[in-house]
C-alpha cells in the first residue's frame, strides 16, 4: 500500500495494489497517475451514473482459493448498454478482474494476448461485420468461441486501476466463451491488445462481504 | 452503506415520473403513463417510439416481488410473444435481483416455467433434433419464429414490438432447453417447470387453471412410477406368502361312496356328519364309475347340523370317447372338483341329488371326498388384479399423457410413452 497527496486537493490518495498506476481521488474526483516518485493529476472524472451493482470499492470475495478485494472500477458503455469491470487486489498478486454484465459475473486474470492478426480481424469486423463472431481462439491453452465483439467506451472510473482509464477511452471489446463456462476477453486499444482468461461464477460462489445494500432487498 | 432508492426520471414524452428498477442494466423502458418506449442506456432518456397501446394488466404486476427457489425476485419487465403461425402465444416476465441477476418467468396456456440464460459454449444449431446437455437428452418440440407483440416495464436489451427471433424448444420434462437466434447471436436458456401454485404463493396472485399439457410438464407419477411398481410387486409377494400360510394343512374330512340304482336314480344321499373346526374353503372331489359316453349331474348341498347354514353347488361329470377316421378321441372327465368358499365352522353333512344320464343295470358308483383347508386361488388372483390395477393405470395414463403432449408438436417421436426417464 502506498499513500500520496492528491496534487489537486491535497487529500490522501491510497494505492492498495502495487499493480495500480492510476486512481481517482475520492474527494475531488481528480484522475491521478502514479510515477516512480510522485503523482500527477490528469484531469477530473465526472460522477459515475448510479447503478444496481452489488459491488463497491472495498467489497471482499473469494475465488479459487484466493481472497480478493475490489479496489477500482471502470464503467464501460456501448451502443446497447453498459457493464462494470472491477479491478481486484488478490492475495497472490495477480492482475484480476471481476466483470459484471447483465447480471452475470466472471472472474478473469490477465494472460498473454493473441497474435496481432486477431486484433486486425476484430477491427475489420467492426467496419464490416462478417464471420468473426462465432470463430474460435485459443487463449491460455483453452479453446474459446467469440460470442460478442463491440466498440466500447469508458464512461468513467473510480478507485485505482493498473492503467489510465479516462472517460472516452475507446476499445474494441471481444468476449469469448468456453464449453464449461470459461470466460475470455480481449481488449483492443490502438496498437495494443490485453487478454483475460477466467470463468463465469455464481453470486453465491464469490462469498462476498461488504457488498452494497439496497432498500427492499 | 445503503444504496439509493429506486432511480426515477421524467418521461421525455409525457413528463410523468418513471421508475427504473434495474438502473445500470436497463437500456429500454416503457413509460407507465403513456407507454412510450424510452432509451435508458444513458441519462439522455431518448424517445425510441411513441406508443398508442393501452396499458395491459398482467397476472404479475410490474414491481411485484416474490421468492422462487429461495431467491427473491422482482418482476421488472413483461413481453407478450406470438408464434409466426399465430397459433401460439406466451408471456415472458423479466425477473431481477441485484445480487443474483436476471431470470425469466414464462407463461403459456397458464403453465409456468422459470428460465435462465446459459453462459456456456454449446455447439448447437437450430436444425438439431436432439441436444445432449449435462448428459441429458433434449428432444426438439417446436421450431419457429417468435414476434414481440407487446412490451411493458424495463429490459436490459433493446426490445420493441415487432422484433423477431428464430427459436427452437427442446424438452426433457420438467426441463426445457430453448435456443433463440437473431442476427447477432444464439442465446441458450434452460427452463424448469413450475406449478401455478408456486407462482401464486410467491407473488400473492391468483392464476387461472392450466390448459392442456405443456411441452415440459412433468408426466403424472413422475419419479414415483417405479416405486409404485416396486410396492405392487412387494405386496404381491406378501399376498402370496400369506395365501400359502393362512389356510393350514389340507385334511380330508369325509369320503363316501353312493350307489345310484337305475330304478331309483334321483334318490338323494347324505354323507355322514363331519366337523369343520374353523371357517374354511371346502373342496368336494367327485368321481363316477362307470362313466362311459355318459353323464351325471350332482346337486351338492352342504348342510349344517348345528345352524341354518346351507351352501349349494352343482357338479357335472361327463365322459365321452370313440373312434373317428382311425383316431381315438375322448372328451370330458370322470372326476371333478367343486368348491365351497368361506364355510362357517360346525358339523356338516353333504347332501347329494344325482341326475344321471343313462344307467346300465348295475347303476353307477359316485365317490365323494370332502377336504377342508383348501386354498382358494380365485381369491389370490382377485388380489393380484387389485394390486396391479393402480400401477397398470399409472403406466397407461402416462402413455396417454405423452401422446397428448406430443400432439402439439410437429416432431412427435413414435414410442415416447415407453421412455423410462424418471
Amino acid at each position: 500500500m502506498k499513500k500520496y497527496d492528491c496534487p489537486s486537493c491535497g487529500a490522501e490518495v491510497v494505492f492498495m495494489s502495487n499493480l495500480s498506476v492510476y486512481a481517482v481521488c475520492k474527494y475531488c474526483s481528480s484522475m491521478v497517475v502514479r510515477h516512480d516518485m510522485d503523482v500527477e493529476s490528469i484531469g477530473k472524472m465526472a460522477a459515475l451514473p448510479d447503478d444496481m451493482s452489488p459491488f463497491q470499492i472495498g467489497t471482499q470475495g473469494y475465488y479459487q482459493g484466493t481472497n480478493f478485494s475490489l479496489v477500482g472500477r471502470m464503467k464501460i458503455g456501448w451502443q446497447d448498454g453498459s457493464w462494470n469491470e472491477w479491478f481486484m487486489a488478490t492475495d497472490d498478486g495477480r492482475r484480476g478482474w471481476l466483470a459484471e454484465a447483465q447480471g452475470f459475473y466472471a472472474v478473469c486474470f490477465e494472460t498473454d494476448p493473441p497474435p496481432v492478426d486477431f486484433a486486425h480481424k476484430a477491427i475489420a469486423d467492426q467496419k464490416n461485420p462478417g464471420k468473426f463472431v462465432g470463430s474460435t481462439l485459443v487463449l491460455a491453452n483453452q479453446k474459446l468461441r467469440v460470442v460478442d465483439s463491440k466498440k466500447a467506451t469508458c464512461i468513467g472510473s473510480e478507485g485505482e486501476l493498473p492503467f489510465a482509464a479516462p472517460q472516452g477511452r475507446v476499445t474494441v471489446s471481444v468476449d469469448l466463451l468456453g464449453p464449461r463456462g470459461e470466460f475470455g476477453c480481449v481488449e483492443i486499444e490502438t496498437g495494443k491488445q490485453r487478454a483475460f482468461i477466467g470463468r463465469y461464477v455464481e453470486w453465491k460462489e464469490l462469498r462476498c462481504s461488504n457488498i452494497r445494500q439496497f432498500d427492499g432487498w | 452503506m445503503a444504496g439509493k432508492q429506486v432511480k426515477t426520471f421524467n418521461c421525455p414524452a409525457c413528463g410523468g415520473v418513471v421508475s427504473l428498477l434495474a438502473a445500470g442494466h436497463s437500456v429500454t423502458a416503457i413509460c407507465t403513463h403513456c407507454s412510450t418506449l424510452i432509451d435508458t442506456a444513458n441519462e439522455n432518456y431518448r424517445i425510441i417510439l411513441k406508443n398508442r397501446q393501452s396499458v395491459r394488466e398482467t397476472d404479475i404486476p410490474m414491481g411485484a416481488k416474490g421468492v422462487l427457489g429461495g431467491i427473491k425476485w422482482e418482476a421488472i419487465g413483461y413481453v407478450e410473444k406470438k408464434d409466426i403461425s399465430g397459433e401460439y402465444f406466451w408471456e415472458e416476465y423479466l425477473l431481477f435481483n441485484p445480487y443474483y441477476g436476471f431470470r425469466f418467468l414464462v407463461q403459456g396456456d397458464d403453465h409456468w416455467s422459470l428460465a435462465r440464460i446459459i453462459k456456456r459454449d454449446v455447439p448447437v444449431t437450430l436444425f438439431d433434433n436432439t441436444i445432449i446437455f449435462d448428459g441429458q437428452q433434449f428432444d426438439v418440440f417446436y421450431r419457429s419464429t417468435a414476434t414481440v407483440d407487446y412490451v411493458k416495464g424495463e429490459f436490459y436489451w433493446r426490445i420493441r414490438k415487432g422484433d423477431q427471433d428464430k427459436y427452437a424448444d427442446y424438452i426433457a420434462p420438467p426441463r426445457m432447453l430453448s435456443m433463440e437466434m437473431n442476427q447477432q447471436e444464439i442465446t441458450l436458456s434452460m427452463s424448469e417447470y413450475l406449478l401455478p401454485e408456486e407462482i401464486e404463493q410467491a407473488f400473492g396472485v391468483s392464476l387461472p387453471p392450466r390448459r392442456g399439457i405443456a411441452p415440459n410438464q412433468p408426466p403424472p407419477f413422475s419419479g414415483v412410477r417405479h416405486k409404485i411398481w416396486a410396492v405392487a410387486v412387494c405386496t404381491l409377494l406378501v399376498a402370496f406368502v400369506v395365501h400359502l400360510g393362512s389356510s393350514g394343512r389340507q385334511e380330508v374330512v369325509n369320503t363316501t361312496i353312493f350307489h345310484v340304482m337305475p330304478d331309483n336314480s334321483s334318490k338323494s344321499f347324505s354323507t355322514g356328519v363331519f366337523f369343520l373346526p374353523k371357517r374354511t374353503n371346502v373342496e368336494v372331489h367327485g368321481s363316477a364309475t362307470p362313466l362311459q359316453n355318459n353323464w351325471v349331474d350332482l346337486d351338492l348341498t352342504l348342510v349344517s347340523d348345528t345352524s341354518n347354514n346351507a351352501y349349494e353347488a352343482s357338479q357335472s361329470l361327463e365322459y365321452y370317447y370313440g373312434q373317428e377316421d382311425g383316431e381315438y378321441w375322448s372328451e370330458g372327465n370322470t372326476e371333478r372338483e367343486t368348491y365351497f368358499e368361506s364355510v362357517e365352522p360346525g358339523n356338516y353333512r353333504l347332501v347329494v341329488e344325482p341326475a344321471p344320464g343313462q344307467l346300465g343295470p348295475d347303476g353307477m358308483n359316485v365317490m365323494l371326498a370332502v377336504t377342508r383347508n383348501v386354498r382358494a386361488w380365485s381369491n389370490f388372483w382377485a388380489a393380484v388384479l387389485l394390486i396391479f390395477a393402480f400401477p397398470v393405470y399409472t403406466s397407461l395414463y402416462r402413455r396417454y399423457f405423452e401422446y397428448k403432449r406430443w400432439e402439439n408438436s410437429d416432431y412427435a417421436p413414435n414410442s415416447k410413452g415407453n421412455d423410462s426417464d424418471d
